[in-house]
């Protein structure tokens, strides 16, 4: 039992020792438990690397594969995309992969840019890589890049370098309405109407306000404004030589060159 | 285009009243060219016409036909001849015209080496190879004169100078060292470069401490 | 001489139509202007007439059913000539001539052939030029006689040659330095 002026202070001497002793057993605690998860992670992480040295070629050949070892990959805090410099494109080269990717990608969206105004199927850059592709392999040359180009592509691969294009400037975003994703490489944003009608008109590449204010129900004005906005983006063109107002839109349907 | 100064660079190409001649002669040269090609499209229509006739069996027609032909060939050759005597004296007019070219550039040109002969004649170029010459030899001898006078003789002087200014400058040295000096010493006290610095530094290590 | 292909967008309905948004107006004229351009290069045709060619299968794509109206039309022309790839012969006919080569370019590919065939100091009709077989594989063979006249007219201004007629006859001829 504790009594007196004296015995106050020694109880909060005590005190303060008992804390420090707790704090000490607390701190090394949480020391042992982050060195073990430490020692845990880099445990996983060199199972990784050697996952990736042994499953290198499968990685590089299969689009299903090279996703879920992404999507691994992420979970564990690595990124595999790191460009050229990092431990980690040196036992994955992927870095490069994605890098070439994402130039291929840009080159394509610029090219085509005053057709379709920036807004790009994500499926329509898949078919002009494919073919990019088939047309580069038939030629025999020693390149690097050009055994780069056997690799198949996926769609998942596609967005994956778009993310990497995103970190350099805002203008690239992915957008999507429905279940249909496209590439947008303009800054600007598209509205939820702009996209509605834009989804609704996905089957033939074009439409009519008719058609607008039968699937969509929406008024005139309505309809009106939301194609004067797809106009002014370059999104949309008139065609005056039909029955109707048509409005077509560029980045749904264009004729292929061939 | 339109900048003043740039028009002082170019030179106008002058056209002669001989020019304009000329030209007409080569349109009338193209206008046969043209008319034998006239003349060649209708044989070809003659021909085929003369054919379809012979195959529906209008004899009589067929043979007017190859008449007109004919005379159609006739004419042609004419023209052609009347081209190709052109032609000949178009290239006659070409070659004379390079041929007087020639000549006035050959007059040029020998007018030109003759001018610069004129400024030189073969009695100046000996005089001046000789007195080239001369000048030669005269700096051969310089070279000469000036080789034997040898700069070993200005190093002996000065060594004697300096030795004379040195007893000049330092006492003697006293009678009670005489027996310690080395011969290193000695030689030492004789050594060109030594400055006065040295010597005496050299002297006061042997002065007893 | 192989068929034309036409461009893309030549089989793209809204492109037969003038677009209100300027942006795309001017995307769309361009294209037609370098369509212009390449049909008259590949057929070698030299100058248009407005009112023919918009008959034209160069102006109006029948598998679609689409034709540029005569308006839109002229507009490609007139953008033609304000682009400097063009010039109006005869404004009330409407024939334009097509640069799908500037002068100051055929001046340059005559004058090439003019060194290296050795016809410096000599005389030459302008029929000569255009039609003799030695230019036969040339790309100025069978060129607009207009057309000639201002691509010899750049090497005029350059003392290269000069252009004249005849004594007795108009035709032009032309005598190189």
């Amino acid at each position: 039992m504790l009594r007196g002026k004296a015995l106050g202070l020694a109880g909060l001497r005590r005190e303060q020792e008992a804390r420090q002793a707790i704090d000490f057993i607390a701190s090394s605690f949480r020391k042992e438990l982050y060195e073990s998860l430490q020692k845990q992670l880099d445990v996983f992480r060199e199972n990784l690397v050697l996952f990736a040295r042994k499953y290198r070629k499968k990685i590089e050949n299969e689009p299903e594969f090279r996703a879920q070892f992404h999507r691994l990959c992420i979970s564990i805090g690595v990124d595999p995309l790191v460009s050229k410099k990092g431990f980690w494109e040196e036992v994955l080269g992927m870095g490069d992969f994605y890098y070439e990717l994402a130039v291929k990608i840009s080159e394509i969206c610029i090219a085509t840019r005053d057709i379709n105004g920036g807004l790009i199927l994500l499926d329509e850059i898949k078919r002009l890589l494919d073919n990019h592709n088939d047309e580069k392999f038939t030629k025999r040359t020693s390149k690097r890049i050009i055994l780069r180009n056997r690799y198949e592509i996926s769609r998942d691969d596609i967005e994956r370098a778009v993310q990497r294009i995103q970190v350099l400037g805002k203008s690239y975003s992915i957008v999507s309405f429905g279940n249909i994703r496209y590439i947008q490489s303009v800054p600007g944003e598209l509205s939820h109407d702009h996209s509605c009608v834009l989804s609704v008109s996905k089957e033939q590449g074009f439409t009519t306000e008719r058609k607008l204010a039968a699937s969509l129900k929406w008024s005139k004005e309505r309809i009106l404004l939301a194609l004067k906005g797809l106009l002014e983006m370059e999104l949309a063109w008139i065609d005056d030589q039909d029955l109707e107002r048509l409005y077509w839109f560029p980045s749904l349907y264009y004729p292929i060159d061939d | 285009m339109g900048c003043g100064f740039s028009r002082q660079h170019v030179v106008k190409t002058n056209v002669s009243s001989f020019d304009r001649e000329l030209l007409d002669l080569k349109i009338q040269r193209d206008s046969l060219q043209q008319y034998e090609q006239r003349l060649s499209d209708s044989l070809k229509n003659y021909i085929k016409l003369a054919r379809r006739l012979v195959a529906e069996n209008q004899r009589q027609q067929a043979l007017v036909v190859l008449q007109v032909k004919h005379a159609l060939q006739k004419s042609i050759e004419k023209a052609q001849n009347m081209r190709f005597n052109l032609e000949q004296v178009l290239s006659e007019i070409e070659l004379k015209q390079i041929e007087t070219d020639y000549v006035l550039k050959l007059r040029t040109g020998t007018k030109l080496l003759q001018s610069i002969q004129k400024t030189l004649s073969i009695e100046e170029i000996e005089h001046l190879l000789e007195e080239t010459k001369e000048a030669i030899e005269f700096q051969n001898k310089v070279t000469e004169v000036l080789g034997s006078f040898s700069l070993m003789e200005i190093d002996e002087s000065c060594e004697e100078e300096l030795e004379q200014l040195e007893t000049a400058m330092f006492p003697p040295v006293p009678k009670r060292l005489e027996k310690t000096m080395t011969p290193q010493v000695t030689e030492n006290m004789q050594v060109k470069s030594e400055t006065a610095k040295e010597y005496s530094k050299q002297e006061s290590i042997l002065l007893p401490s | 001489m192989t068929v034309f292909r036409y461009p893309p967008f030549y089989s793209y309905p809204p492109s037969f139509t003038l677009q209100p948004v300027k942006a795309t107006r001017e995307k769309q004229l361009k294209l037609w202007c370098d369509l212009v351009l390449s049909y008259c290069k590949h057929y070698k045709i030299f100058k248009l007439s407005v009112t023919d060619s918009a008959n034209s299968s160069l102006f109006a794509n029948t598998a679609i059913d689409r034709k540029l109206s005569l308006a839109a039309v002229e507009e490609v022309f007139s953008r033609l000539v304000s682009m400097g790839y063009g010039e109006w012969l005869n404004k009330e006919a409407n024939v334009c001539l097509i640069y799908w080569r500037r002068p100051y370019e055929w001046a340059e590919i005559i004058y090439d052939w003019v060194e290296r065939s050795g016809k410096r100091k000599s005389i030459l009709t302008f029929y000569e030029i255009r039609f003799s077989e030695d230019t036969a594989e040339f790309e100025f063979h069978g060129i607009d006689p207009e057309l000639l006249l201002r691509s010899l007219q750049v090497l005029e201004s350059q003392g290269k040659c000069a252009v004249f007629e005849g004594k007795t006859n108009d035709d032009l001829g032309v005598k190189f330095r």
